[in-house]
């Protein structure tokens, strides 16, 4: 056995040998088929990160989506717009707005 | 492999290379799992330990820091991989090797001399705290400077050194023991 003072600050071979030997596991090769065989199924971190970014790019597109119909729909069936186009015709602020008042008179 | 190497295998892993990952898992398997073993005490769970520790470091390996040892960074991974693995314990589900025979028959009285010897270090290693086996392990059997070993294990670098001492006292009682028996 190695006479090295347990406060050396140098590593102690035999007994790093001897501890080596004690804890050598069996099977290495089996072991790193193993892990090698899951390396596949385990998705890498910029994987995951896109995976979350898409997802997230989902969702987003989706609200788009939804909250431009809920406005165009708004525009569409808004009543003052069609209001305020009337107003202009008999207000006869609209250029030819005389014309078109006699013939929608006329055609009635 | 030259730590160089190792940096140019860690740099084609985190481009995508699976095969680049599984030449440093066939590298540093045998370390991994007597530190996972070390912390774990049953080598299902340390082999369970290590290869979620591999997994991670797979998953990670682009965080990699080129500019540094690839060792110290994947046993830092292992530490903790094994840690976690011991305080989920007890719902542990476990997995089998697909083993293949590997016992040498070719000196069975060195053999079980060599068996003796293991186990009597592995019953000295389990009477001591868990960070005095790792401190005496990392610094004595895997060759990791005191400082590098502090900072792997959020300790000072006293209290490596005194774990040291403390853990080498206890394992060279057995080594003395078991020698003095064979000199018989």
């Amino acid at each position: 056995m190695s006479d090295m003072s347990p406060f050396s600050a140098v590593p102690d071979d035999e007994l790093g040998s001897a501890l080596r030997d004690a804890l050598e596991a069996p099977h290495h090769a089996a072991f790193v088929g193993r892990v090698r065989s899951r390396l596949g199924q385990r998705s890498r971190a910029w994987e995951d990160e896109l995976a979350g970014w898409f997802w997230q790019g989902v969702v987003a597109a989706s609200l788009a989506t939804v909250l431009a119909g809920w406005g165009w729909s708004q525009a569409a069936t808004n009543p003052d717009v069609d209001a305020s186009v009337a107003s202009e015709l008999l207000m006869g602020e609209r250029p030819g707005s005389e014309i078109l008042l006699v013939a929608m008179t006329e055609g009635q | 492999m030259t730590d160089m190497d190792e940096a140019a295998l860690a740099g084609r892993a985190a481009k995508g290379d699976a095969d680049a990952f599984g030449a440093l898992v066939d590298r540093h398997a045998p370390m991994a799992r007597r530190v996972a073993y070390t912390i774990l005490e049953d080598q299902q769970d340390a082999d369970d330990a290590a290869q979620e520790g591999f997994l991670s470091a797979w998953q990670a390996i682009d965080r990699y820091d080129a500019r540094r040892a690839f060792r110290p960074w994947l046993m830092q991974i292992m530490v903790n991989a094994a840690r976690d693995l011991r305080r989920r314990r007890r719902v542990r589900t476990t997995e089998s090797l697909d083993f293949v025979s590997a016992v040498s028959k070719d000196d069975p009285a060195k053999e079980v001399g060599a068996l003796d010897l293991g186990d009597r270090l592995k019953a000295a290693l389990a009477t001591l705290p868990e960070r005095q086996r790792l401190a005496v392990l990392l610094f004595d059997a895997e060759g990791y400077p005191q400082a590098e070993i502090a900072a792997m294990l959020g300790i000072p670098e006293g209290t490596v050194k005194s774990d040291v001492f403390h853990g080498r006292r206890a394992l060279r009682k057995v080594l003395g023991s078991v020698k003095e028996e064979w000199d018989e």
